[in-house]
């Protein structure tokens, strides 16, 4: 029976283009869960985050929300700008809380069932200059009261969230706390780009490489002459 | 034959070397930047260094570094390697800069300053695990010509072993040592030295405490009577004790959390019903097995049979305990020589081995993001396993199914292990 060859190429298309996020890595963020929540952050209030992103397309943004806290029917507003005084906005996105939940299925470790928070992605199109480049992004829930209001995962110890180059704002004062928060980026390139970038990265260490290059070479050599040897052998 | 194992052995070195250089973990760092304290600065005790620098970032419960003999090894051979690497002061100063503000994840590792030279310093700091990986090899040679196996089979394996070529070269992580020093052990039975082999194990828990755990086994399998099988005890646990006193008194018993760190030993115990039944289920097979051990008392030792029973335990560690992938390494030395006298249990190796990788490679950081160092954007953004999974099925159901076959795989292997070896075991031929 034949079988054409372009049913699993075909197959293989659909499937690589269901998943979405394929091509993005995390610049900040260390995956570890809070182990405190913000004040509650309601009507005029913001929580913010200032950070340099090691990367250009930056597309998405990650913070924690309490999950008990997304019963009502208010929203958040994410907005990103280039400063804290900055009053223009880059990036600024709505989002009912009722459709707040964990929007990033591939976890650094599984979810749990115990725990208190969603992990939930602000994701807008990748902005190309981003590399090397200030920004702040800050969150408010216009519309609720201070009992209706929302919780954000923060931390105490530095070292949970894995980032030293910001500072943490409430209402636009900087706090001692750090606000958990992850960020990705997108890879867009083609294949001379990669290359291109490899070769670069190679030849930063052009002595290394070389004697390293004719060590390789070298086995490589020895490994022919002994398999010669061998069917040499073999065929007398 | 030579030249098989000379052709065999040039294969191996050339996959190595292949990979050496451009592929690491983020555990590449502070598994080097500790013993570097020694090197640069004359610090012998790094428990203390750690205890004084990063206690808010290691707290009074997680693994500080690894046992002392890791640290001593490490930091010798950086002293050795020293002038190929004149840019490693100035990387493990950034580092240390970097952690002190809160570290980060591994990608912001490889943009750090001062990796001009990232390729050769990964380099020649995964070098000294060639030595060992290599050792292991030949030992495994000797072992199988001693007792007229197929030695070049075993050795194949051996070079071509993906546990090794991807914990030891891919991530740089050193379960290579304790693996060597285990092996040796049972290298050290079959020239009938039981004191050196129990050292051997003692030597292997100074660098990973995995090997603890076959110590009584191989004190009751060694010898017959009790005082004896004590005395043999005692001499494993005084070569821990004379290495780690020092360090216990100037770091206050710090040290000794070295000796259990998480997700090694028994440390995933997490309180629920589940834990409780795979803890007693490992304890119950340990039990079995030492009982199994003085019932056949009046067996002389061989290797053959001490590898077997190392291999049930570990096997049964595997499949109760939450192992990481690359803590697969230590099993492998005893796979091989197992598999070398059953080639069927290939199959069963070859599912065990997928069925870990789907269930523990859970980022790209452990696939493709080994060769960030290469181009950290463009592999730290390539897609794993899970990305093509998770619109059909939910992870944590994905990983549950996973680790139910897998625990089922590694059962059917002890099973058939003991099957096989029955007669070597129940009655004493070999």
């Amino acid at each position: 029976m034949k079988v054409s060859v372009k049913f699993p190429i075909l197959f293989t298309l659909i499937l690589v283009s269901l998943s979405t996020n394929r091509f993005i890595f995390s610049d900040h963020g260390s995956f570890a869960l809070p182990d405190e929540f913000s004040p509650k952050i309601y009507a005029k209030h913001t929580i913010g985050q200032t950070f340099i992103s090691n990367f250009p397309n930056l597309c998405k943004v990650g913070v924690f929300v309490v999950k008990d806290d997304l019963m009502g029917t208010g929203k958040i507003i994410f907005h990103l700008t280039s400063s804290v005084d900055s009053s223009k906005d880059i990036v600024r996105l709505e989002v009912n809380t009722s459709e707040v939940t964990d929007n990033w299925r591939l976890f650094r470790f599984p979810p749990t069932f115990d725990r208190k928070s969603y992990l939930y992605f602000f994701q807008f199109p990748p902005i190309s200059y981003s590399e090397k480049k200030n920004f702040y992004f800050y969150l408010e829930s216009p519309g609720t009261t201070e009992e209706s209001g929302l919780r954000f995962g923060i931390t105490r110890n530095k070292f949970r969230q894995g980032y030293s180059g910001g500072v943490s704002y409430l209402d636009s004062v900087p706090q001692e706390w750090y606000l958990l928060f992850q960020t990705y980026c997108a890879w867009q390139g083609d294949v001379k780009s990669v290359l291109r970038e490899i070769i670069h990265r190679l030849l930063m260490d052009k002595q290394f490489i070389t004697i390293y290059a004719l060590i390789c070479f070298i086995i490589f050599l020895a490994l022919i002459y002994t398999n010669l040897k061998l069917q040499r052998f073999k065929k007398e | 034959m030579k030249d098989l194992i000379l052709k065999w052995t040039l294969i191996g070195l050339l996959i190595r070397f292949l990979i050496m250089p451009f592929s690491s973990d983020v555990d590449i760092f502070w598994l080097n930047y500790v013993p570097h304290q020694l090197v640069k600065e004359g610090i012998w005790d790094g428990y203390s260094f750690v205890k004084e620098h990063f206690w808010e970032r290691i707290g009074p419960s997680r693994n500080p570094y690894y046992p002392p003999l890791t640290y001593f090894m490490i930091a010798f051979f950086q002293f050795l390697f020293k002038p190929f690497m004149p840019t490693l002061n100035n990387w493990f100063e950034n580092y240390e800069r970097f952690l002190k503000l809160g570290g980060g994840i591994f990608l912001q590792h490889l943009i750090l300053p001062g990796t001009t030279q990232i390729f050769r310093n990964i380099f020649f700091l995964k070098f000294p695990l060639l030595l060992f990986d290599f050792g292991i090899g030949l030992l495994l040679l000797r072992m199988c010509l001693l007792r007229n196996e197929d030695s070049l089979f075993v050795y194949k394996l051996w070079m071509l072993n993906p546990a090794t070529i991807y914990a030891g070269f891919g991530y740089g992580q050193i379960d290579i040592y304790p693996t060597f020093f285990v092996v040796l052990s049972l290298y050290l039975v079959m020239l009938n030295k039981p004191y050196m082999s129990i050292v051997s194990l003692g030597l292997g828990a100074l660098t990973k405490s995995y090997p603890l755990i076959l110590m009584p086994l191989a004190a009751v399998f060694l010898k017959r009577k009790f005082t004896e099988q004590m005395k043999l005890l005692f001499a494993g646990i005084a070569t821990l004790i004379i290495l780690y006193l020092p360090f216990c008194i100037a770091s206050g018993g710090y040290a000794l959390v070295s000796l259990f760190p998480g997700g090694t030993i028994g440390t995933g115990f997490q309180g629920n019903i589940k834990s409780i039944l795979f803890s007693s289920a490992l304890v119950m097979g340990y039990i079995l097995t030492l009982i199994h051990i003085y019932s056949r008392s009046h067996d002389s030792p061989t290797r053959f049979k001490l590898e077997t029973y190392f291999l049930i335990i570990l096997l049964l560690f595997f499949a109760f305990q939450p192992i990481g992938e690359r803590f697969y390494i230590w099993i492998t030395p005893l796979l091989a020589l197992e598999a070398s006298r059953d080639r069927k249990l290939l199959f069963l190796i070859l599912f065990q081995i997928v069925s870990l990788a789907l269930l523990r490679l859970q980022s790209t950081e452990q696939w493709a993001g080994l060769f960030a160092p290469l181009h950290p954007a463009f592999f730290m953004s390539r897609p794993f396993i899970y990305t093509f999974i998770a619109p059909f099925l939910s992870i944590l159901n994905f990983q549950r199914i996973t680790y139910r076959f897998f625990i089922l795989i590694t059962l059917l292997m002890i099973y058939r292990i003991i099957r096989k070896n029955s007669k070597i075991l129940y009655e004493g031929v070999s």
